[in-house]
């Protein structure tokens, strides 16, 4: 547990350190907003020298790993030195310290605030168990990585992927710390969504302070960020993937922004390059939307400095031109082309998004977004009213129709928490009492607490192993460490998709597409027990394929789990269907284990593995 | 500037937050029946009564009033009324603040299924769920000017089960298999007996086992001192009759217990 810790810490400490070695030298002092940067251009500069070692066909474990240890210590000795030499002056080093013991206080809310949602999230799902369904797939890039298979393109490192949404870089990052620490997959990713979590509630009281220079209406935003879970396609807080990974740094981009004094800083001409390089690289799509609303606050702000009258007539036309052009052109898009007709699984209707509002937030949205926009009339800084626009442009962008459209609620997870936040001070502002505020923020909490709960039992209600929601199970993870020490060479695992994808993440053992299996693969699943002969068995076996795999399999590690007869059971259309899986692992009964063994006695098949939710039987393909 | 309200003005806006709050807790989307695992299984109240399941074929089994019977007079009535409006069913998550106590007890794995019929006369039924263990309180109103003989209680149980009482008697058909498991599991011999009455076979034990081949988990029914069982292998029915119930404020109040044991399967092999 404690390696899965420190390596969960070093995902966000590394890139910092190498950030600061690099860029340190040309300060005079840091500040907390400085981390932000160190980061980001330090995972930018891990990921340039991962692309260059794989370009020279250089990317193998052994000398990645030598280089990150060599990094790792070259990155400690500069920041020492950096760091003395701003300890040197004097001026620095007291305001250095007055501001310390606030950061300390902001720090420790900010931490128990994030421990208080992630505990409400995660009642049921104790260490090591986990909800995040696409940790999956990403877990499986990164055993890619760390056994030395790296691309640009992730579709070139994982057949599971067979669209790139995003550049490898999420992957390395998270890559490295297990690279140097081997914490367990499991542990890792339960720890590290809590760090996430509490990085994106300190972006919300970043972006809530910088917008009003209140203190309180950065606790009173992070608190709504806190437990305000977005737990259908968007995600912004309790899973890290690469969109939620993007947002969350698309916040402090945005932040740091609307901190500058003068737009046309000497800073932000290499600041925002690096921001919207980093951000684009995280994931394409997000990436560009983040960029185009950065944009869009940097075109407000100048507007707003030239003709300051000019916002209330933008608050109401911009979000809505931008609803009217974009439901225009959604009506000439033909969906079933997108992604192989997924899109149109991810078009909502206005009454379906208004139930997902729901689900996440009851009614808050309307009853704190309204005072929310009343008070960008009130405010006098034209910072909360930018974020307020950018906020109602990301929400026309959703209701417009357009395919996948409510995953952009990512990045307004931020903007609208801080509508909402400004929906609560429209009424605090002139309570003069701090017993009174401070009681306003715990019964914020309180009521905000309640609607997360609410979702978390919502969402939860159909994911049940034993007492525990979880998309896998021990029993799993056990059978992934027995796979780890097997042989992987010219072996394919297979399963149904959910089994076989989260097996696929734990052993490292490759499979076809994981989750995203073709439909061969699927139509030889389904109608597994049906073969009459043992040579039509293989014969159709023989047919599945990795593409990238360099020599095609000779045995085939076939996993007989609980969800497996789950999955046969349902009808063709849905086993062909990606977006239905078997979304929690389920023991296998007795009847189960008396079909496998009749079969495995009828191929005359090995059993290599059995515990209490699977059996693995190994089939030689050269039969 | 900062405008400084008087405390009066300040108290009024806190009520303001009070009651933004409330509206929009109440436009909080929930379930109207959460499901709360219980053991290897997961109860839920459903519009026929309370339910408990597995995702497994032929797996979920049912307490339900439509089942449940009285006998008054010579004749038997089922606890609901036939045809009966569909306000004749009340469930929680009708109410704001009762739907909302349901899903926090549902979150904390306590909850309580709640589910009543109303014609031609109340009856509720409560079930409390621990971690595996289902107790099921049900509570019939007596109608005025009648006197039940005998209750039912019953509980639809599914194809392939196989029933034993806890002396080893087979209660239900039997599978053969399923029993050869138990017997090696428990070091009971399972008694065969071929009754007079074969299609409703008869048992004074306080204790049930019910065994699928295809469900992981063995489910036990602890029977209440007063009732007697009555196995239904026609109807698929588990029935604990209360012959001279006892009749207290005009209630008669029965209880039972379901208790999901540990999954005996895996250990034979």
């Amino acid at each position: 547990m404690i390696l899965a810790l420190v390596a969960a810490c070093w995902f966000y400490i590394f890139p910092t350190l190498i950030g600061r070695a690099v860029i340190g030298w040309f300060k005079q002092k840091d500040s907390l907003k400085d981390f932000f940067l160190y980061f980001i251009s330090g995972s930018l500069i891990l990921y340039t020298l991962a692309i260059g070692l794989s370009v020279f066909r250089l990317f193998t474990p052994s000398l990645f790993y030598s280089i990150l240890v060599i990094l790792t210590g070259v990155s400690v000795i500069a920041n020492g030195v950096i760091s003395s030499l701003f300890i040197t002056n004097k001026h620095h080093t007291h305001h250095h310290t007055l501001r310390t013991s606030n950061i300390l206080i902001y720090s420790f809310i900010l931490i128990t605030i994030s421990i208080i949602s992630f505990v409400i999230w995660n009642n049921d799902v104790p260490v090591p168990y986990g909800l995040n369904w696409d940790m999956f797939e990403h877990q499986t890039l990164i055993n890619l990585i760390q056994q030395g298979t790296f691309s640009f393109k992730t579709s070139q490192i994982s057949d599971t992927f067979q669209f790139d949404g995003y550049s490898s870089i999420f992957h390395l990052l998270n890559a490295i710390p297990q690279i140097i620490w081997h914490p367990e997959p499991a542990r890792y990713w339960w720890i590290i969504q809590g760090l996430h979590l509490l990085s994106s509630v300190c972006a919300s009281f970043y972006l809530g302070y910088v917008v009003t220079k209140r203190i309180i209406f950065g606790f009173i935003a992070a608190i709504i960020g806190a437990f305000s879970f977005e737990s259908y396609v968007a995600y912004a807080t309790l899973f890290l993937v690469p969109q939620t990974f993007t947002a969350v740094c698309f916040a402090y981009g945005l932040g740091m922004l609307l901190e500058q004094k003068e737009l046309l800083a000497k800073r932000l001409v290499w600041i925002l390059p690096v921001l919207f390089l980093f951000l684009f690289l995280n994931h394409y799509i997000i990436g560009s939307a983040a960029i185009v609303l950065l944009c869009t606050v940097v075109c407000l702000l100048v507007l707003f400095q030239r003709w300051p009258k000019s916002y209330r007539g933008i608050v109401i036309l911009l979000p809505l031109i931008t609803f009217g052009i974009l439901t225009f052109f959604t009506r000439f898009i033909d969906l079933s082309a997108i992604n192989g007709g997924e899109a149109l699984q991810y078009v909502y209707t206005p009454q379906k998004l208004f139930e997902f509002m729901q689900v996440f937030f009851g009614n808050a949205l309307i009853f704190l977004g309204i005072p929310g926009i009343i008070f960008s009339f009130h405010e006098k800084d034209n910072k909360y009213r930018i974020v307020s626009i950018a906020g109602l442009l990301v929400l026309a962008v959703v209701v417009s129709g357009i395919p996948y459209a409510l995953k952009f609620y990512v990045l307004g997870h931020y903007l609208i928490g801080i509508v909402m936040a400004g929906g609560i001070w429209l009424f605090a502002k002139n309570i003069s009492s701090k017993i009174i505020q401070c009681c306003i923020l715990l019964f914020l909490t309180l009521w905000f607490s309640i609607h997360l709960l609410l979702n978390a039992v919502y969402w939860k209600n159909d994911i049940h192993y034993d007492s525990f929601s979880t998309h896998y199970s021990q029993a799993e993870l056990d059978a992934a460490t027995f796979l780890q020490a097997y042989d992987t060479q010219d072996v394919l695992l297979l399963s149904d998709p959910a089994t076989q994808y989260s097996l696929e993440a734990f052993s490292g053992m490759n499979s076809q597409g994981g989750a995203y299996m073709n439909n061969n693969t699927r139509y030889i699943v389904g109608k597994l027990f049906r073969y009459p002969t043992t040579e039509e068995l293989i014969q159709e076996l023989q047919t599945i394929q990795d593409p990238l795999m360099s020599k095609s399999h000779q045995r085939i590690l076939l996993v007989m789990s609980g969800r497996l007869f789950q999955w046969i059971n349902l009808p063709e259309e849905n086993q062909q269907d990606i977006t239905i899986n078997i979304w929690a692992p389920a023991p296998l009964s007795y009847k189960q284990r008396n079909d496998i063994e009749q079969f495995r006695n009828y191929h005359n098949f090995n059993k290599i593995y059995e515990n209490r939710d699977l059996i693995i039987l190994e089939i030689p393909l050269t039969y | 500037m900062e405008i400084h309200l008087s405390p009066y003005k300040q108290i009024g806006r806190v009520i303001v937050i009070l009651i933004l709050a409330i509206l929009s807790l109440m436009g909080q989307k929930t379930l109207p029946d959460p499901s709360v695992p219980l053991g290897q299984f997961t109860a839920t109240t459903n519009p026929a009564g309370i339910a408990f399941y597995q995702k497994q074929p032929h797996s979920s089994y049912l307490l339900s009033p439509y089942s449940d019977y009285v006998v008054i007079g010579d004749k038997s009535h089922s606890l609901i009324q036939e045809n009966h409006p569909e306000s004749a069913i009340e469930r929680p998550g009708t109410t704001f603040p009762t739907n909302m106590v349901q899903q926090i007890q549902a979150y904390l794995g306590k909850a309580t299924l709640r589910y009543a019929s109303l014609l031609p006369t109340k009856t509720i039924y409560t079930g409390i769920i621990g971690s595996n263990t289902l107790s099921v309180v049900r509570t019939y109103y007596v109608q005025e000017h009648s006197q039940p003989t005998e209750i039912a209680a019953t509980l639809q149980y599914s194809r392939d089960d196989v029933i034993v009482d806890d002396i080893g008697m087979l209660l239900s058909e039997s599978d053969d298999e399923t029993v050869k498991v138990y017997e090696q599991v428990t070091k009971k011999e399972v008694l065969r007996l071929t009754t007079i009455n074969d299609r409703r076979r008869k048992s004074l034990s306080k204790s049930l086992f019910i065994l699928n081949r295809r469900t992981p988990g063995i489910i036990q029914i602890k029977v209440s001192p007063s009732d007697y069982v009555i196995v239904d292998n026609e109807q698929k029915k588990i029935e604990f009759i209360d012959e001279n119930p006892e009749i207290k404020e005009k209630t008669i109040l029965t209880q039972y217990e379901i208790v999901i044991l540990a999954d005996m399967w895996g250990s034979t092999l």
